[in-house]
């Protein structure tokens, strides 16, 4: 895991039992032309890190972020990052999109924009002979993703996958959301009465999937998505297509509502989004379970979420630890949630992930600790 | 898996040209992509006022869906189990310029929230739903070139897993005027229709 937060999932462990956010302000012109609020990582920081890639300079941020973490998530693992069973997939909604503009110095070819070329460059620096798989599928990328390697090695077409997800904090990005009046004035408050839209955040995270346990006890156990075939930049106004791929997601892992002990939910704070939640989380029965949002600690990391968010849930479960819902305070969706308010021991055995996206999209897997 | 997976009906879109199932369904003499699509909206009767708000990409997504899918007997298949699939190069990079260009400049600084929305490549996922009501698994890869068997292992894992009855797939691509879209549905036991395979696929994508 790497975000405002921190270079490793430990470091971000401490700041969620903290309830510690990296949201900041951020006077930076070259990113909007007025002061907004913004989860970043630690530029200072990363050019230290960037002393473990090789050749560095020749990789954009975002590369060398993908590098850092997958090189971080294998070396605790035993695995074989080269062998044509393992396969890099690669999720993110915008990739090397900082490389577009007029005033971009870094002097990386301007074709590394294409998503495919920059997959193809992390995974070569791994040495991995496979080509890699691209999902970019807005907000739900991650959990797509990581669905999607779990159906490949269930099929048996790979023994290990190495998914990994990035977004950074672009002027592209944060111009557009701005455009949409999207973004809060303050810091996001996923649920809360006075939520008034999403801060942006940059980050990378790997999650390592494979057939063998390799000492781990969380299991993908299902996932599902659906479009709500609505509207292409607004969620549904009923939850419909996110009650779907969450009911889709618990008959595939076999698991009843009653079973479900954390929902790590998408939670972007836009009045809209955090609303439709509360009612596919009614609708399923599900409003009592403990539920947080981690946008309040790094902000929507866009096609990252779903990979950090995942993996912050499995640290949750294999801790035994509820974090906070960072940013809440009353709630404020039309239907009741359940908002974790307080850092807390639990044991979560079964976590229910979510998330949503422009598109009309909505994404749902199932976490079982065995 | 028990069932064999068919391909129902399937268009292919390049050269101011789209044909269904092999067969020419409508040739223009417009050369750009603009006038030629219109002129295709036309022809197929669309009266789908939306379209002309839509990028360049979703424009043709939109068509090469709505030729397949008029073409396709669903039969009572709910439209929540209906999946749709699609795969490009450029993702969504030919609307990504055009906002770049609106924030280069701080004296001429115009970011819009209706361009902005077409920079994400399922946009045209989401406009195809929207329109068919189509309400089942959503997946949007990116890849260098039309890669059949990643649409095919995925999408018939999707069968596979009870997640779909149908499902529509395919590569839909845009970038600095070059466009190609090859789509195509994907169904059970339609026992007149060619057989879902990684060789079918290609030979309908490579046919001229």
């Amino acid at each position: 895991m790497i975000s405002s937060l921190g270079f490793n999932s430990a470091e971000h462990i401490e700041k969620l039992r903290q309830s510690k956010s990296g949201i900041k302000p951020c006077d930076d012109a070259l990113l909007y032309p007025t002061p907004f609020q913004a989860s970043i990582i630690d530029e200072s920081r990363l050019n230290e890190m960037k002393y473990e890639i090789d050749s560095a300079d020749s990789y954009t941020k975002l590369e060398q972020l993908h590098i850092l973490s997958i090189k971080d998530c294998v070396s605790q693992v035993n695995i074989d990052v080269t062998s044509g069973r393992t396969l890099f997939v690669f999720s993110t909604t915008k990739g090397n999109i900082d490389l577009l503009a007029e005033n971009y110095t870094g002097g990386i070819n301007v074709k590394r924009a294409y998503l495919h070329e920059m997959a193809k460059v992390v995974s070569k620096y791994f040495g991995n002979p496979v080509n890699p798989v691209v999902v970019s599928n807005a907000c739900i990328s991650g959990v797509l993703a990581v669905n999607m390697a779990k159906d490949f090695i269930e099929a048996d077409l790979y023994d290990n996958v190495i998914v990994t997800g990035g977004d950074l904090a672009a002027e592209f990005t944060i111009s557009g959301f701005q455009s949409f009046k999207a973004i809060s004035e303050t810091h996001c408050k996923p649920y809360d009465i006075v939520r008034d839209g999403i801060t942006i955040g940059e980050a990378c995270s790997t999650i390592f999937l494979s057939k063998n346990p390799n000492g781990s006890t969380i299991l993908i156990a299902g996932g599902g998505s659906s479009n709500d075939a609505n509207h292409i930049s607004g969620p549904s106004r009923t939850g419909d297509g996110l009650m779907m791929a969450c009911e889709k997601a618990m008959n595939e892992a076999k698991i009843e509502s009653s079973n479900i002990d954390f929902i790590s939910a998408h939670g972007t704070a836009t009045v809209y989004n955090d609303e439709m939640e509360s009612k596919a989380f009614n609708w399923l029965g599900i409003q009592n379970v403990p539920l947080n949002s981690f946008k309040g600690y790094w902000g929507h990391t866009l096609g990252a979420a779903g990979i950090i968010e995942i993996a912050a849930s499995a640290h949750s479960m294999q801790n035994n630890e509820l974090y906070k819902s960072a940013g809440f305070e009353k709630i404020g969706t039309p239907e009741p949630l359940n908002v974790i308010d307080s850092y807390q021991k639990k044991k979560v055995d079964v976590v229910l992930k979510t998330a949503s996206g422009f598109g009309g999209c909505n994404a749902a897997t199932i976490l079982v600790k065995g | 898996m028990s069932e064999t997976l068919k391909i129902v009906s399937h268009s292919v879109i390049r050269n101011s040209s789209i044909s269904v199932n092999g067969k020419m369904d409508f040739t223009s003499g417009e050369k750009d992509f603009k006038p030629f699509i219109k002129g295709a909206f036309r022809h197929y009767d669309l009266k789908y006022p939306k379209f002309f708000k839509m990028d360049n990409l979703c424009k043709l997504a939109m068509i090469g869906a709505e030729v397949v899918i008029k073409h396709s007997d669903l039969g009572n298949i709910s439209k929540e189990r209906i999946g749709i699939v699609l795969l490009n190069r450029a993702s969504s990079l030919e609307t990504d310029r055009a906002h770049q260009k609106t924030i280069d400049s701080r004296e001429n600084y115009f970011p819009s929230p209706a361009l902005f929305v077409y920079t994400l490549a399922n946009i045209m996922a989401g406009e195809i739903a929207i329109k068919h009501k189509f309400q089942g698994e959503n997946m949007s890869f990116v890849s260098s070139d039309f890669d059949a068997e990643l649409t095919q292992n995925y999408v018939a894992n999707l069968f596979a897993t009870n997640k779909v009855e149908a499902c529509l797939c395919g590569w839909v691509d845009f970038d600095e005027e070059s466009y190609e879209s090859v789509q195509y549905l994907v169904g059970v036991n339609k026992s007149k229709n060619t057989i879902f395979d990684n060789q079918t696929i290609n030979e309908i994508y490579n046919a001229k």
